[in-house]
């Protein structure tokens, strides 16, 4: 299983997502006792900073709770409702987030298929 | 027969309690204050003395506060009571009440006055199904002067906040005062309850309602107004009328609610008490009804459900990419994954009901900015339609559940597990296809031909939108027709058979445009006939059905929003006489509900009952029945926006003299209608 640092490595080089495309705002991922994330969305266009910044979207959780939502163990909207997630600012932005994490399933799938 | 409770309402927060103005629970009533589809309060008590007091009177004043007027007992008719309680209360964000206690005697009197308190915390479902047993723990503490109950199940945590402005003994079932009373004295108190999520102030909302010169203050009263002095005002010789129509907008704002993801702008949620929730077809149908009066609806239902479609396969909440939702909801079930309405997507039609109001958002609003920022939206829904909707790949959208256990077995309009019946009464096999749905996909179709070609850039994707849309009509009119009924079948089932009941979807079918038009005379022949017209509105299954039962929720009862859209459609084939006749009729039906169409209403004759008879679950207010009597006046003032220009051509019966509606909001500005009746009906 990925850790945390693993997963945003993983993206860390990633300048564009097409399945942001329209979406502006920034997120910081607070991953408790692990670290802080902060992402910069521009229309798709991203940027990824290890880093705490104050941002339009926080979303807050521990590291196995984040792994289980990345990789689609876990739905984002139930463990926010749970308060195993805790998500501060532009909900908007995090039901982006739960959308683009559900269509990179989505084409994990397809392509496995 | 049980007094009927009183309910007061706010967005997603509302009371329901009896005349006195307590709540208590039991199986067969819901009381409570409710909110995010929890029930932070289930016990609301008020004795003097150990007795219950005695309700004189009780006030609806709004639709979100309500004031109940009460005596002590004095256990016989001959002697007068010596003071009088009255409770006013206001909701919003948890509830406001104000308790005020006068002495009328010239001696002084010393009361011990006590509000018991306690919540469950019961997920709406769990109320609804009379379900209580429950996984987390309940702890109850006083905090200074306010008493806290809560409940807790792993980092899920819920509590009530109750605080009294007057001075009281406070213990962990509630408040106490020894009041002494001076001859024709007055003593006060006033009770803020706050629900409160997470346990952490940070996360609560504020009650909207605050203790001001001693009169709850509403801060939407003033929105109220506004809401109502911005849509048309309607002036007309019926006057009955006049009070449906002030009825529905006082309703639609009522069950207004704010989602976060559209901050400040309201949608509909579905209806009181079990449906105060986001429902993707409720909220598409209620804004369709609403656009020429306050158009704002649909442009808020249509962003929410573009930011909540679906993006995956997910089989436990029927999700599909591409997929409007059917239900969202909040509470502990939902969250525990126990319901899967985080949101659930078994619906199979608010897909292509979701394209078809964007594209009738535009004709009325010419707002094609949203056309425009939701075509990645719209496109993948009019995949979802090809790709995951056909199932089978015969050219018909069908529903099968994925989720075996708590999915909905029918996923149209017509939900409960037993709608769909042939004529002989038998039940329809899985997966289904709906004749109105076909209807609908149709519609989407030929709309957002026009949305690609105008707004989207796009005319290859117009003319193949065209194309299926011309072959999907040629095919249904072929596939669903019942040569020997001369109707369409409700439905083809799982082995392809015509599900062969004559019902109100034939109507649907004319509001798609789908139906042919040689057979269109046919089904309005129908509509208007003794089997499925019966006099107050158009019943969701004829009467000579075997399946037919009168208090049957999908299979017999008259539901005014349904008979709105049979009206629409009816008109839009050219049967002016015949859709202002049933419009009439269910118009007619409202002055006997208070001049409130509810949910449903049972589908008896009205040659059989001078006034149309309750249905015993409706709820009321519900979105798309307030909805429906601005459909009606939409069919019978013939409104339809013709480029930049409100077009009007009234079809009003006679016993209408007169109808002015002034002030239709759209592209154009305002404009006006006027209308005199003339078609015998």
């Amino acid at each position: 299983m990925p850790t945390a640092h693993e997963i945003f490595q993983l993206h860390q080089f990633q300048k564009y997502e097409p399945l942001l495309r329209g979406v502006t705002g920034t997120y910081l991922f607070e991953i408790e006792g692990v670290g802080y994330w902060f992402i910069s969305v521009r229309d798709g266009a991203i940027s990824l900073e290890e880093v705490h910044h104050d941002a339009d979207c926080t979303i807050c959780c521990d590291e196995p709770d984040f792994i289980d939502i990345i990789e689609g163990r876990r739905n984002l909207i139930t463990a926010a409702m749970q308060g195993r997630v805790k998500v501060r600012g532009d909900i908007t932005l995090a039901q982006k987030f739960h959308g683009l994490v559900g269509a990179m399933i989505e084409n994990t799938r397809e392509e496995a298929a | 027969m049980r007094a009927k409770p009183v309910s007061i309402l706010e967005g997603d927060t509302f009371v329901v309690s009896d005349r006195r103005g307590d709540i208590s629970i039991s199986p067969e009533e819901a009381q409570g204050l409710f909110q995010g589809d929890t029930r932070f309060l289930s016990r609301w008590v008020l004795t003097v003395n150990g007795m219950l007091p005695n309700p004189l009177s009780t006030d609806d004043v709004n639709y979100f506060s309500s004031q109940f007027f009460l005596v002590p007992g004095t256990g016989t008719v001959y002697v007068d009571s010596p003071m009088s309680i009255v409770r006013q209360r206001a909701v919003g964000g948890g509830f406001h009440e104000d308790l005020k206690v006068t002495n009328h005697k010239s001696a002084p009197l010393d009361l011990d006055i006590r509000i018991e308190a306690d919540a469950d915390f019961a997920d709406l479902f769990q109320v609804k199904d009379a379900q209580l047993q429950r996984a987390g723990k309940f702890y109850k503490r006083v905090d200074g002067n306010r008493l806290v109950l809560g409940y807790q199940r792993e980092k899920f945590v819920r509590e009530t906040w109750v605080t009294s402005s007057a001075p009281a003994e406070i213990d962990e079932k509630g408040f106490r005062y020894r009041v002494h009373l001076e001859p024709h004295g007055e003593w006060r108190t006033g009770f803020d309850v706050l629900a409160a999520v997470d346990g952490t102030e940070a996360m609560n909302r504020r009650p909207k309602y605050k203790d001001v010169h001693d009169t709850p203050t509403p801060n939407v009263g003033m929105s109220l107004q506004s809401w109502k002095a911005s849509a048309p005002q309607l002036h007309t010789s019926w006057t009955d009328l006049e009070k449906i129509y002030e009825r529905a907008l006082v309703d639609l704002a009522a069950l207004r609610f704010f989602s976060p993801y559209a901050p400040g702008e309201a949608l509909p949620a579905a209806g009181l008490p079990w449906f105060m929730a986001l429902f993707g077809r409720d909220s598409i149908i209620t804004s369709f009804q609403a656009l020429p009066f306050v158009p704002e609806l649909a442009s808020t239902t249509l962003r929410v459900l573009a930011m909540r479609q679906g993006t995956r396969r997910d089989d436990f909440r029927d999700e599909e990419p591409g997929k409007i939702l059917h239900e969202s909801r909040m509470g502990e079930m939902t969250a525990f994954e126990e319901r899967p309405h985080s949101p659930y997507f078994g619906t199979a039609d608010a897909t292509p009901l979701f394209l078809v109001l964007m594209d009738e958002f535009e004709q009325w609003s010419g707002r094609h900015d949203l056309v425009t920022r939701f075509e990645a939206e719209a496109r993948a829904a009019l995949q979802w339609i090809d790709k995951y909707g056909d199932r089978d790949g015969d050219g018909y959208v069908e529903y099968e559940r994925r989720n075996k256990e708590t999915g909905l077995e029918n996923q149209c309009w017509k939900d409960s597990w037993d709608a769909i019946l042939f004529g002989d009464g038998t039940l329809a096999s899985y997966p289904i296809a709906t004749c109105e749905i076909q209807g609908y996909v149709y519609d989407a179709k030929r709309r957002c031909a026009r949305l690609a070609r105008e707004f989207w850039s796009d005319p290859d994707l117009a003319d193949r939108l065209e194309k299926e849309a011309d072959e999907l009509k040629q095919k249904f009119n072929r596939d669903f027709w019942l040569p020997e009924r001369q109707f369409f079948a409700l439905a083809l089932d799982g082995q392809k058979r015509k599900v062969d009941s004559l019902t109100s979807n034939i109507g649907h079918l004319l509001w798609s445009g789908i139906v042919d038009e040689d057979k269109a005379p046919a089904c309005a022949n129908h509509l208007i006939g003794p089997h499925l017209f019966s006099g107050w509105g158009v019943r969701t299954m004829a009467d000579n059905e075997g399946g037919y039962n009168p208090i049957g929720y999908h299979v017999g009862t008259v539901w005014p929003f349904d008979t709105s859209l049979v009206a629409l459609g009816l008109r839009n084939y050219g049967f002016k006489k015949e859709a202002a006749q049933i419009a009439v009729a269910d118009l007619e039906a409202a002055k006997y509900f208070q001049y409130r169409l509810p949910e449903a209403f049972a589908g008896y004759s009205r040659a059989e009952t001078d006034f149309p008879v309750e249905y015993p679950t409706a709820c009321s207010p519900q979105a798309w029945s307030a909805g429906a009597p601005l459909l009606f006046l939409r069919t019978m003032l013939g409104l339809q926006p013709v480029g930049d220009r409100l077009l009007v051509d009234p079809a009003v019966p006679k016993q209408i003299e007169w109808i002015e509606l002034l002030g239709i909001p759209g592209r154009w500005g305002r404009s006006d209608a006027f209308a005199r009746g003339q078609i015998a009906v």
